[in-house]
């Protein structure tokens, strides 16, 4: 029953962290989606600072049948501050259980995942390195963005993106993927629609802060 | 059962936590300290008087001193950047980071919790953050600067306009 609802849990809100900042404002708290047809996840986090954020992962991997559920810590290692441009370096880490379909139990689990990012008002660039094993499922995974703003909004505007990201599983059957998206995100709110060509997989993530 | 049990203790984790998490360190122990002559203090003859020092009297009620004689307006203590902004004024400081909307909430999520500070807006373009003072408070600088910090920018410069 739990195991229906977990899945359920994560399917309905599809997704993960969106590639988008994983700390709030002291204070904030966020919720996390991300669904690119291979992986759905749910990420609800506090920041007690502008530098850390804890909170629940959720993750269904559809292609190994396994979901992961945990604690995720989150810190803003180092961050950059320019006058026309911001750069952060993140570290992640989560632990759990994942509970593959058709095995005898749940098994300890965990992630650990790298994270680096630049950005000014028109250009966005990030680059994720993931390493997780979730049960026997064991995987490396590297992601890089590259993203334009096509007009800069101001404050309280529609912001639009217009991204290309490429993903690198090397043990996967396609190790490299691209995905063209767009970004909307207007006030505490963010949505990503995007399609993997060589997977024929939509990409859909949604962030909102309180 | 352990989908539940894992939301319970981080729902557990994070009631523990606020409180701690929301305790100023900075924050002074007024009740051990003597404001019976604060309110009929005469400054008229304090025009030179360093600022600096004033930073101790966040919080105090300076609506009720007499400030004829000198001019807060004015920037005090060549050796401090520990300026005391009051009254009506805005406080204008130059930021590194902001680029984007996000950056702007931190900044409105933060300073709306302090007490001087009636509102802020944030300039992106210019990279500005102007925050408006309730009238009769104050805000010093390295509290300003302490602020920005916690929201995870970097202060450049302040500058301070009366609005009064």
């Amino acid at each position: 029953m739990c195991r229906r609802l977990t899945t359920l849990l994560a399917a309905l809100l599809l997704a993960e962290s969106a590639y988008a900042r994983p700390v709030s404002y002291p204070g904030g708290w966020t919720l996390m989606q991300r669904n690119n047809g291979d992986r759905s996840a749910i990420h609800a986090h506090y920041s007690p600072t502008a530098f850390d954020s804890f909170g629940v992962y959720i993750e269904k991997n559809w292609d190994e049948d396994v979901t992961f559920t945990g604690l995720q810590y989150n810190r803003l290692v180092k961050r950059f501050n320019g006058p026309s441009s911001q750069a952060n370096i993140y570290a992640k880490a989560g632990i759990g259980q994942a509970d593959p379909f058709g095995s005898a139990g749940a098994e300890l689990a965990g992630f650990v995942e790298f994270a680096a990012d630049w950005e000014t008002r028109r250009w966005f660039t990030e680059y994720r390195l993931r390493t997780a094993d979730f049960a026997d499922n064991e995987s490396v995974h590297h992601s890089a963005r590259l993203g334009v703003a096509p007009y800069i909004g101001d404050y309280g505007d529609l912001h639009t993106w217009f991204m290309v990201e490429v993903q690198n599983h090397p043990d996967g059957d396609k190790p490299i993927t691209t995905t063209p998206l767009i970004r909307l995100f207007k006030g505490v709110q963010m949505i990503e629609l995007g399609y993997t060509v060589e997977e024929n997989e939509w990409l859909a993530n949604w962030i909102v802060r309180f | 059962m352990t989908i539940f049990k894992t939301l319970g203790a981080v729902a557990a984790l994070t009631l523990f936590a606020q409180p701690a998490f929301a305790q100023d360190a900075d924050a002074m122990d007024h009740s051990k300290m003597d404001h019976s002559e604060m309110e009929t203090m005469d400054h008229s003859k304090m025009k030179t008087m360093d600022h600096s020092d004033m930073n101790m009297m966040e919080g105090m009620d300076h609506s009720k001193m007499d400030h004829s004689g000198h001019d807060h307006a004015a920037k005090t203590s060549d050796d401090s950047n520990e300026i005391i902004s009051e009254g009506t004024h805005t406080v204008v400081a130059k930021v590194n980071g902001l680029v984007c909307d996000f950056c702007a909430q931190a900044l409105r999520k933060v300073f709306k919790k302090e007490d001087a500070v009636e509102t802020i807006s944030v300039d992106l373009d210019a990279g500005e953050v102007r925050v408006f003072l309730k009238d009769g408070q104050i805000l010093s600088d390295d509290r300003l600067a302490k602020l920005i910090r916690k929201s995870g920018y970097s202060l450049v410069d302040i500058t301070h306009e009366n609005g009064a």
